[in-house]
């Protein structure tokens, strides 16, 4: 488990979170898990800096909480997007383009 | 994969959800130990790393449990405003279905409100609204009886003269007589108004200080001395529109020449509605 290559901004946190969240339900370990993987390992995200967004947005109402069962049939407690999650991943989503792609032409020109 | 919530749960309490938020962090923290020791990790080093590899656990145990219980309260306030709304809903349909229902009971809140508006607005003006003076606890209107054994209330003016030199309970001691006057000579109709002839210390006994110039000075109410006048401010607007430059001027009143001295703010009347 390679140690936090890249430190994530907080606001970068959340709108990760918010984009596992969009396949289904997952609980903390496994959003963990997914990010790391999905980011081929360059995303280590800090797990409490993971939990403490979680509850962050389950705050804002953009994600809900509940208990179910896991694979191994421990209770765990699952994240789901809600409405508002979605649309402020949108959001989100389309400020983090325009972001990259100004920052990229700053910064690819010669 | 947990069902879509279909049904309310409870609220949860404070330790409840320190409870839960206990529960999710070491459900965490026994799969990541789980992990490691499936890659080989000692059973009691793999829950150290754990633990490591989590970061600062105390103080994410802390900002999620006081984010809960902010959520906790919000969705408890949430709830009350739906579960009123509903309520309000529910009635709201009841009084639909029945209107003759409906109708009574808003007419009996319509005329019961009504009518407590109205004999309170009554007692108000007639019984509880204090005097417009000053200090209206110190009013008194005196009374005077008769050797005969009647009581008078109106004093012949050797007698309020007599009464005011001898009382020794009252701080001063004015007059009043209300009548009406003929108003005319300024040019526009002759007018009849309520007027109030009183001794020159009234409005300094009352405590009323005038809108505008002043009121009578001692000695103003003696024969001879040149007629004056203060008239109300309901007066000066009506027929002099206002006019600031009306102190000093005549009025004709009864066919004897007056000079307007001050004008009473709205809301101050003399015993009556008297204008001048």
């Amino acid at each position: 488990m390679p140690k936090t290559s890249l430190d994530l901004l907080q606001g970068t946190v959340a709108v990760l979170i918010l984009k596992t969240l969009s396949w289904g339900p997952l609980h903390g370990y496994d959003i963990s898990r997914s990010i790391r993987q999905r980011s081929d390992g360059a995303l280590g995200l800090e797990d409490a800096a993971l939990y403490q967004a979680l509850h962050r947005l389950e705050r804002k109402g953009w994600i809900e909480a509940e208990w179910g069962l896991s694979e191994n049939n421990r209770r765990a407690r699952f994240y789901r997007l809600t409405d508002e999650g979605r649309r402020e991943l949108q959001t989100e989503l389309s400020t983090w383009r325009s972001y990259v792609a100004a920052v990229s032409k700053v910064l690819e020109t010669a | 994969m947990p069902p879509r919530r279909s049904f309310r749960f409870p609220r949860r309490t404070a330790s409840q959800v320190a409870a839960d938020v206990e529960e999710e962090l070491a459900f965490h923290l026994d799969r990541v130990a789980e992990e490691l020791i499936a890659g080989g990790w000692p059973r009691e080093e793999a829950r150290v790393e754990a633990r490591r590899r989590f970061g600062d656990l105390e103080k994410t145990r802390q900002v999620c449990r006081a984010l809960d219980a902010s959520k906790e309260r919000q969705m408890k306030w949430m709830e009350r405003l739906a579960e009123l709304g509903q309520d309000l809903r529910f009635a709201g349909r009841q009084l639909w279905k029945s209107p003759g229902f409906t109708l009574v009971a808003v007419l009996t809140l319509a005329l019961g409100i009504g009518a407590t508006t109205a004999i309170f607005s009554i007692v108000y003006g007639v019984l509880l609204r204090p005097l417009p003076f000053e200090q209206p606890e110190r009013l008194v209107r005196p009374y005077f009886v008769d050797p005969g054994g009647q009581t008078h209330g109106a004093f012949s003016p050797p007698n309020f003269f007599d009464f005011r030199a001898a009382s020794r309970s009252l701080s001063d001691l004015t007059s009043v007589e209300n009548g009406t006057l003929n108003l005319s000579g300024d040019g526009s109709e002759p007018e009849r108004l309520q007027a109030a002839l009183v001794g020159a210390n009234f409005f300094k006994v009352m405590g009323i200080r005038p809108l505008q110039g002043r009121t009578f000075a001692p000695g103003e109410d003696r024969p001879g001395a040149p007629r004056v006048a203060v008239i109300s401010e309901k007066l000066w607007r009506r027929r002099f529109g206002g006019d600031s430059t009306l102190l000093g001027r005549p009025l004709t009143l009864d066919g004897q020449p007056y000079t307007v001295v001050g004008v009473l703010k709205k809301g101050v009347q003399l015993p009556s509605a008297a204008d001048v």
